[in-house]
């Protein structure tokens, strides 16, 4: 399970649900900065394009390799699609088409004599923050749902490696109840291929006073002050085993499974290091 | 775990900041000023610049990425071919910071980039034959060494105007008195003669625009963070490697663009533009000397010297 090889043949989705409500205009420390949590959601999601864009990228140009869904979620209870034109889920290949909009972001960094100098630094991007309105986390979930489960239905699909969902939010829901937050992520992890279940992943952005952060969490790690982090790790998916190596070298090698498939304050671009994206054409013995 | 390409991308724009070894390192561009890249199902390479000479830096994208690598560099090196570049292995080269503020650090694959131009420049420039004898004498060379390259193709050779020398080697093999890479150097002979048919009526027109795009320039520098500074009749300015103009050829003198600003003179002085051709540093010094690796500037008035930071800033008085 969830070991089959991401290919054109063999394509995988990944649905990326994006909150843009209006607690996100609130300030919280990420990466060492003081920036709005819009900001901080809109730089972890495109990282996450640019990582899966540029990962099926080869020198014949991007291959479809898998489906990509961004899924806004905000305003008067509006999930839309943020894909050009409306479109709910495209070709990685047709996505990078779409040239992004170039970004001069100036950062800091310490000389070694303790001085602060600046660098320019060019960034894609493709998504924008935005903060305004509700938080409608569930009807953007069941939309998620939906997507995957007509995705997995396709019969090119079947033997596939699953739809990873992506949650990029603050935590709080508007249009539902605990309880039906965590219904609509149980029948996202339910569905699947014949390779495993479809993954849930929520990258929670919060203010946290003490500059936590955690990076699939642990049993023993399941956050504790903020209910918002509770539900969003009791709503992720448990990480398949096949991935506890990978993710006990990036945590080091206390830590012990399973893991959670969530981070906090932190982005969990890195988990597409893990998968095998792209069939190996060489020659080998 | 392996880093994730933006971590790559974004160190090979703060180069001083983000190597351990190749803090000099000037990274190919393209037009819009992101480092170029290649990737292959396990590696993401760029082109830089690099104590005088080319070089490709890989980065593993997996953390299996590396373990044929780390069997096949040593084994290169013993073999001490002089058609094999230098191929090695930086350890702990790449230093970033992840999301929970802990520094890391990570493996990345050194190659030697030789002086020539690719195969598919080779087939327009060169005869048909040239290019055949020299595949041969390379095949040749393979079956002595009892080296197998495993993924030979057009890609992974570099033409020297004299010889074809392979590239990325990652999963070669020693040891064996077989051509394993026969198959592959058949293609590549197809291709000399399908090249052939195919550009025999318009070889010398395609030569000379593949040859030299940047065209219609009194002097052209190189590319630098997607800007080539050129000189034309009304003075200097910079181009986008298609050759359109970005900063009109304005100055009196202009140098190349590093860490997003360049040195320019004008009739009044000189000053510090930014990739927009936007000044930061008015036109009016005797002297502005940009040290991109301090982000600083020094900059002399009337035989007084201040220092100005990376925004235009004055940090110090003239004295």
């Amino acid at each position: 399970m969830y070991t089959r090889s991401i290919t054109r043949t063999h394509r995988t989705a990944f649905l990326v649900a994006i909150d843009g409500s209006g607690s996100m205009a609130e300030e919280i420390r990420f990466r060492g900065r003081s920036t709005t949590k819009a900001e901080a959601v809109a730089a972890v999601a495109n990282e996450l394009l640019f990582e899966l864009i540029e990962r099926a990228r080869r020198d014949d140009g991007v291959r479809d390799y898998y489906d990509i869904a961004l899924v806004g979620y905000g305003g008067d209870d509006e999930v839309r699609s943020l894909l050009p034109g409306g479109e709910e889920l495209l070709s990685v290949a047709r996505l990078a088409e779409r040239q992004p909009v170039l970004r001069t972001e100036t950062v800091e960094h310490r000389l070694p004599d303790g001085r602060i100098a600046l660098r320019e630094i060019t960034t894609p991007c493709w998504i924008g923050p935005r903060a305004a309105g509700q938080t409608p986390m569930c009807e953007a979930l069941r939309r998620c749902r939906d997507l995957a489960a007509a995705w997995c239905a396709r019969r090119e699909n079947a033997q596939s490696f699953p739809p990873v969902v992506f949650n990029i939010t603050d935590g709080e829901a508007t249009d539902c109840d605990d309880g039906e937050l965590r219904a609509v992520a149980a029948q996202i992890r339910a569905l699947g291929t014949a390779d495993g279940n479809v993954l849930l992943v929520n990258i929670h952005l919060a203010a946290d006073e003490q500059g936590r952060t955690a990076f699939f969490p642990a049993a023993d790690e399941r956050p504790d002050g903020n209910r918002h982090a509770r539900l969003l790790y009791d709503c992720a998916s448990e990480m398949p085993a096949v991935f506890d190596e990978a993710i006990r070298a990036e945590k080091g090698p206390g830590a012990l499974p399973p893991f959670r498939g969530m981070s906090y304050n932190a982005s969990a671009a890195q988990l597409l290091t893990m998968l095998n994206i792209g069939s190996i054409s060489i020659k080998t013995e | 775990m392996a880093a994730p390409l933006s971590v790559f991308v974004r160190a090979l724009q703060m180069p001083r900041e983000s190597f351990a070894t190749l803090f000099e390192l000037r990274a190919a561009t393209d037009p819009f000023g992101l480092p170029r890249t290649v990737r292959t199902t396990r590696l993401a390479e760029a082109t830089i610049d690099w104590r005088g000479a080319q070089w490709l830096v890989a980065l593993p994208l997996s953390a299996s990425a590396l373990s044929r690598i780390e069997r096949t560099a040593p084994a290169l090196a013993r073999l001490n071919a002089p058609w094999l570049a230098e191929y090695r292995i930086l350890r702990d080269e790449l230093l970033w910071e992840d999301d929970m503020g802990r520094p890391r650090r990570h493996d990345l694959l050194l190659h030697r980039l030789p002086s020539g131009t690719d195969f598919a420049e080779a087939l327009l420039r060169e005869r048909p034959g040239r290019l055949h004898a020299a595949l041969d004498a390379l095949e040749a060379e393979f079956v002595r060494a009892g080296f197998v390259h495993n993924n030979l193709k057009a890609q992974n050779l570099r033409w020297t105007g004299a010889q074809f020398l392979p590239l990325r080697y990652h999963d070669a093999t020693l040891g064996t008195s077989r051509d394993r890479d026969a198959e592959a150097f058949r293609a590549l002979h197809r291709l000399v003669d399908e090249a052939t048919a195919a550009t025999t009526e318009v070889h010398d027109i395609a030569a000379a625009y593949d040859a030299s795009p940047l065209t219609g320039h009194l002097w052209v520098s190189r590319t630098f963070e997607g800007l080539v500074c050129v000189e034309d009749q009304t003075g200097y300015g910079y181009v986008d490697t298609q050759n359109r103009p970005v900063i009109a050829t304005q100055f009196r003198w202009a140098g190349d663009f590093r860490e997003g600003r360049a040195e320019v003179e004008t009739d009044e002085g000189m000053g510090l533009i930014d990739r927009e051709g936007r000044y930061v540093i008015e036109p009016r010094y005797e002297i502005v000397d940009y040290d991109a690796a301090r982000s600083l500037v020094r900059v002399r008035r009337r035989g007084k010297w201040a220092t100005f930071d990376y925004l235009g800033r004055r940090l110090t008085p003239f004295e």
